[in-house]
């Protein structure tokens, strides 16, 4: 009976793993020899949210030798980090003063083998110069996949040949951009673009470095067009591009010649694209028209949070794009709060995608909303939105399929029969979230679903944390699916019958449930 | 042709060539020794930990996808901890319900014969049991002499007060 029971020492690095940081504080304390296995798991990953005060500034420097990934908000003293160090996020970086450019200076010159590094730069008066100091160390870290600069000013031309071409690895990378305004002798972005000073040297006549970057976020104070252009031309791999635009300095997506070539040349230099995030704020319908039907032929995953494009626009966009009903996987848009768009009119065409669009999976609007009379009676009924997508012949009947794909261990929905709501054809849809609306006021028993117990429900962080896992990792799950829906009820008629209520559930309780 | 393994107290469990690669270890002297394997020694293992280990590997013998992969390079630590509890299955649940001696010993031989689905579940048992303790009802349990310095725990305890629960 001796701490040599638990040997070897890979065996109490195997039991950390599963262990919280208040457990693993707790079992670095028992031995001598849990020390390095329980205290090494527990600094390895740091995250905001744990450190609560000062004790973990102050205990830094004998542990940081064991820090993986560091995900900090302040400078502390970070001057020790351990060879092992492949993540470093540094959030809400102060201004860049002497001491604390060296210090970041010192800091990423001994760690050249970061894998994933998020710089902040939050300077109210750039000193561009301090800022290429850091630069410059940072476009010498060969090994980055994921790299996130906030804040920086930079051209184009930086972009492509300090950045990409000089990161064989990089994967990811996420910029937002600034004008460069401060520094007369760098030429800003704005000149580049309007072409007020003579290019030197033209990109096109040197070699092109391609990029295996598979995905890229910008967000753009300037000319987001000419800087995507630039980017897209090396990056053959291109998974998913996100968009969005910095609220104060509007920069609308607006049709134009140069949106329109965008689009045309994306799907040939990018011909792996198929995913669009979009959070844009002001984008025309021609425009999101064009960037969607001709830059993204193949969409498979969509998240927007549009605003001034209404929703409906853009789910009528989706849905009246025939290529889509065999691509698009994904859906998800949300609002912010404060534009209040009705969104009644979109059941039509949400019904129209559960109906028509077979490879969905997530269907995500969470604040559109389905009419339980049209979900019931079909297409035919109700609002009389033109759609005929050749669906009509299955309509009456309920549509029964075997769940396929069951390659988790631990799945007990192996071959049931699920049975779908009428005509829908996504046999795949693992996510829905929609408010289901019913025809009255009452069609919800009274005190069957109150919104306070549903919200309990629907509130639990795990839940939120196991949809996701469904959704990223579909070769654990299997067959399982979550369901959410949010069920309006408004309590005040009693004497109607609730049919249409328990059939709809009925129909939604046969979707496959996440066991959680 | 069945598998021979020799428990150190001599005793003899004759096993499916099936059940026995699902540890590495075997399978790999399987595959070195071909037909003609002698029976196979484990001077390290009871016969009462070779019974479970093997009642473990019989039932597992079928699984297909191996998921030995590490979970946590893809969802991230915390995510893993959520994910691998809710994947363990019933009977592996009720499997593992032993005393503590015995789960030690069957975690080491799990590592020894390098068996990844036994280690994983016997080390989620073992987090279990150390979940919520203090370091001393952790000692208690699991039979562990303090050896620190005078002092050295608490320092270590004060560097630490930022991870534990409020």
């Amino acid at each position: 009976m001796t701490s040599t029971r638990l040997q070897p020492t890979e065996i109490l690095l195997h039991i950390a793993r599963y262990l919280a940081p208040a457990d693993l504080a707790t079992a670095c304390r028992v031995c001598r020899s849990w020390f390095i296995p329980f205290a090494g798991e527990l600094w390895r990953s740091i995250h905001p949210d744990q450190w609560t005060h000062g004790a973990l500034a102050v205990a830094l420097p004998r542990y940081s030798v064991f820090i993986q990934q560091l995900r900090c908000s302040r400078f502390v003293v970070l001057d020790q980090l351990g060879p092992e160090c492949r993540q470093l996020n540094l959030f809400m970086a102060p201004d860049i003063t002497l001491e604390n450019v060296d210090l970041i200076k010192a800091i990423l010159e001994r760690n050249p083998g970061l894998e994933d590094l998020e710089l902040i730069f939050e300077m109210r008066k750039p000193d561009i110069a301090k800022m290429n100091e850091v630069l410059e160390i940072v476009s010498g870290m060969s090994r980055l996949k994921r790299l996130l600069l906030d804040g920086l000013m930079a051209t184009p031309e930086w972009i492509e040949q300090q950045l990409l071409g000089r990161m064989p690895q990089l994967q990811a990378l996420v910029l937002y951009l600034y004008a460069n305004t401060a520094d007369p002798s760098r030429r800003t972005l704005e000149q580049h673009e309007y072409g007020q000073q003579p290019q030197q040297t033209s990109p096109k006549e040197q070699p092109l470095v391609m990029s295996p970057l598979r995905s890229l976020s910008i967000e753009c104070s300037v000319d987001t067009l000419s800087i995507l252009r630039q980017i897209t031309r090396l990056t053959p791999e291109l998974e998913l591009l996100s968009l969005a635009e910095i609220c104060y300095n509007d920069q609308p997506l607006l049709m134009s010649p140069e949106l329109a070539q965008l689009a045309q040349d994306l799907p040939l230099q990018c011909p792996r694209l198929d995913q669009l995030h979009l959070v844009h704020n002001s984008m025309d319908k021609a425009g999101l028209t064009c960037l969607l039907r001709s830059g993204f032929p193949n969409l498979r995953v969509f998240y927007g949070i549009p605003v001034t494009p209404l929703l409906s626009i853009v789910l009528d966009t989706l849905v009246q794009t025939p290529a889509y009903q065999f691509t698009l996987e994904e859906v998800e848009i949300t609002k912010p709060l404060l534009m209040c768009e009705s969104a009644a009119s979109s059941s039509t065409v949400i019904l129209q995608m559960l109906r028509t669009f077979p490879r969905l999976r997530k269907v995500s609007l969470n604040r559109c909303v389905i009419d339980a009379e049209e979900m019931v009676y079909g297409a035919g009924h109700g609002h009389g939105h033109g759609h005929g997508h050749g669906n009509e012949d299955v309509q009456d009947d309920a549509v029964t399929v075997a769940v396929a794909g069951s390659e988790g261990s631990s799945n007990n929905n192996n071959n049931a029969d699920i049975q779908y709501p009428p005509n829908w054809v996504c046999h795949d849809l693992e996510v829905l979230e929609v408010t289901i609306k019913g025809p009255t006021a009452g069609w919800v028993p009274r005190g069957y679903i109150t919104r306070d117990n549903y919200k309990g429900i629907d509130d639990d962080s795990d839940y939120d944390d196991d949809i996701g896992n469904d959704s990223d990792e579909n070769d654990d799950d299997g067959g399982e699916a979550a369901t959410s829906c949010d069920e309006r009820d408004n309590n005040h008629n009693h004497n109607h019958s609730h049919d249409m209520f328990y059939w709809l559930k009925a129909q939604l309780d046969l979707l496959p449930k996440l066991d959680v | 042709m069945p598998i021979i393994l020799q428990a150190y107290d001599d005793k003899e469990f004759k096993v499916d060539k099936q059940t026995a690669e699902r540890s590495l270890v075997l399978k790999s002297m399987i595959e070195r020794a071909g037909d003609s394997i002698a029976p196979i020694p484990l001077p390290k293992l009871s016969s009462l930990v070779l019974e479970k280990v093997i009642m473990f590997c019989k039932h597992h013998k079928a699984d297909q996808v191996d998921k030995s992969k590490d979970y946590e390079d893809i969802l991230g630590p915390r995510k893993m901890r959520n994910g691998l509890i809710r994947d363990m299955d019933e009977w592996d649940k009720e499997f593992i319900k032993v005393d503590k001696d015995l789960l030690m010993d069957i975690v080491m031989a799990a590592n020894f014969l390098d068996i990844k689905n036994l280690l994983d579940i016997g080390c989620l048992a073992i987090a279990y049991m150390l979940t919520g303790k203090t370091p001393e009802e952790i000692r208690a349990t699991f039979g562990i002499p303090k050896d620190f310095a005078p002092g050295e725990e608490e320092r270590i305890e004060q560097e630490h007060a930022w991870a534990l629960r409020p």
